[in-house]
């Protein structure tokens, strides 16, 4: 189990800049658990202070009761092995000069101490590979080779490497195309289905969170607005801003926006809903060049 | 007046000198007076170049052929640059999916403005300048005169988006050709966006030719869907043809593979079996 209590992020300035107040956030074992919200909210804030990619101004993280709070030396080594986190960008995460094969057994041995081409690594690697769908043809091929859908599932493989009990999955299949996408989240499904394992769902896509959670936090501006079991949030909202949320999500001839005058559920255009976006996105909307956890490369 | 806007006969865009199949093979399709058409389609349909090559804006190397090419009773293949340069700056307004790298980031909105109107219409100084502030207002953006002296850095994504609508929509055109305009965007400004689209077709008659990734999106705002897959239209059918149940197997798996709010969570999603539309495979070699 994942707990954040009261978990403050600033980063340093100038102006320093506080991406997350105050959040609290509950993964319970064996469940998968939504965080959604716009750009620049601090759902990646989240997701990388809760494995100590970034540090935490305030508050505690606790995994499994275990204090993992700005996590050092043996803590840190530990809570890679237990907690994992998967990127938008699965090309950015994998060398590119390495087969796929290997990639994956690199981390099967930094997980076991077992040397890489040995038979432990190369059974586990490809048990691993084949659980994820990658086909047995592209192991020996480099990540350039493969399609984006099969990068993705290759560093599903590398995070289940480990046997980590918890998955963070920040956007991960943003960048993918609609029908590669439906695979994807099926693999997810099956994994969540087939292991025990925890998983934190980041997505600004409201429709995939709520075909893959049990729960779900909306966050806006660094702060969560709402919580509660997906089917409550998503059935009837109690927070305006995740009713703003839902009501702009396209839905299969919705036809809201043609006939503007006869109903108007999008409200009308303020200057209201461009304030909230700030000028220059901070830090951490912007794709930063992914950092790789140390335990895993 | 014809009623036909724009008419594409047996478009295709091939590659110079390689030996790969043409990205975009044997397209047709017209677009009406005041319609709202999609294209929808996943990486490598061919719906950006489409678009760029309707709007004779194709990258180097690659070259574009068609039996018809029809701009508003214009020719748009055998005219002279100059003729296109003045048809479509005016008649044919673009928007693109990173309004950023379409604005100049050093200069302000308004000289920005200014210049591609006075460029295509020879108005005056002055009066370029009210044009612009009209222009804006019709986009909703407030304080105009304001946004007028501002750097496209100091916008928000959406409303830069909106100044780029706003430049396009000041020459009239009778076109608006808009490639994935929202997808950089949050859905609540996508909203405003797909918003004002509406609006301005609802208003000023402007045909739009919007493309997307979305097929939930331009099932609510367009009249017509072209669906396209590996440089070919698999389908070109009505939104209310769609939404009762298209024809074509990659049509119906394009639906089927996305979820909705309402989609069932305790069923596997549908993925599409043929491995003819498998995009997933065969990897890159």
């Amino acid at each position: 189990m994942l707990e954040l209590k009261a978990i403050d992020v600033t980063y340093p300035g100038p102006p320093p800049f506080t991406a997350v107040r105050h959040v609290d956030l509950t993964v319970a074992s064996g469940t998968t658990v939504g965080l959604v919200g716009e750009s620049g909210s601090g759902k990646s804030t989240i997701a990388r202070a809760a494995i100590g990619l970034t540090p935490v101004t305030s508050g505690t993280v606790t995994l499994d009761g275990k204090d993992v709070t700005n996590p050092r030396g043996r803590t840190l080594r530990e809570l890679r092995r237990t907690a994992q986190l998967v990127f938008q960008d699965p090309y950015a995460s994998l060398n590119p000069r390495m087969e796929i094969a290997m990639a994956v057994q690199e981390a099967v041995s930094v997980a076991s101490g077992e040397r890489i081409g040995s038979a432990h690594c190369v059974r586990r690697a490809t048990e691993l590979l084949d659980r994820t769908g990658v086909p047995r043809a592209a192991m020996i091929r480099y990540p350039h080779q493969l399609s984006g859908g099969q990068l993705q599932r290759v560093s599903i493989a590398r995070a289940l490497a480990t046997e980590a009990t918890m998955l963070i999955l920040d956007e991960v299949t943003a960048s993918l195309d609609v029908s590669v996408q439906a695979r994807i989240l099926n693999l997810l499904r099956e994994l969540q289905r087939d292991l025990d394992i925890s998983m934190l769902y980041i997505s600004h896509d409201l429709s995939v969170v709520r075909y893959l959670t049990d729960h779900l936090y909306v966050m806006r501006h660094g702060e969560i607005v709402e919580e509660g079991s997906s089917d409550v949030v998503f059935g009837s909202p109690q927070h305006e801003y995740t009713r703003t949320l839902l009501a702009a999500v396209p839905t299969m001839g919705g036809n809201r926006w043609r006939s503007r005058r006869e109903h108007a559920s999008v409200p009308p255009l303020s200057e209201e809903a461009e304030r909230a976006a700030p000028v220059t996105p901070p830090a951490d909307s912007v794709e930063a060049p992914t950092p790789v956890p140390r335990g895993t490369r | 007046m014809n009623d036909v806007i724009l008419r594409v006969e047996d478009l295709t865009i091939s590659t110079s000198g390689r030996d790969d199949p043409p990205p975009v093979r044997g397209v047709d399709f017209t677009v009406r007076r005041g319609e709202i058409v999609g294209i929808v389609g996943e990486s490598g349909s061919g719906k950006t170049l489409t678009s760029l090559g309707i709007a004779r804006l194709l990258p180097h190397g690659l070259s574009l052929d068609a039996t018809t090419l029809e701009f508003d009773g214009h020719d748009l293949i055998g005219g002279s640059d100059r003729e296109l340069r003045r048809l479509l700056g005016t008649q044919m307004a673009m928007v693109f999916q990173d309004p950023m790298s379409s604005l100049n980031p050093a200069r302000k909105i308004g000289k920005q403005m200014v210049e591609a109107v006075r460029e295509h219409r020879g108005l005056s100084k002055s009066a370029a300048r009210e044009l612009a502030v009209r222009s804006l207002e019709d986009v909703y953006i407030t304080e105009p005169e304001k946004r007028l002296w501002q750097y496209p850095h100091e916008l928000s994504g959406g409303m830069r988006q909106r100044v780029m609508i706003a430049m396009g929509l000041m020459s009239e055109p009778s076109l608006i050709v808009a490639d994935e305009p929202t997808t950089a965007l949050d859905v609540t400004v996508q909203a405003q966006v797909m918003q004002l689209l509406c609006d301005l077709n609802d208003r000023s008659g402007s045909a739009v030719l919007l493309i997307s990734h979305n097929i939930s999106l331009l099932s609510e705002v367009c009249d017509r869907i072209i669906v396209m897959f590996r440089g070919r239209i698999v389908e070109d059918l009505t939104t209310s043809k769609l939404l009762a149940g298209p024809d074509h197997p990659y049509t119906q798996a394009l639906m089927r593979a996305v979820p909705d709010l309402a989609t069932d969570r305790t069923k596997a999603l549908e993925t599409i079996a043929d491995t003819e539309f498998d995009l997933e495979e065969p990897a890159r070699a």
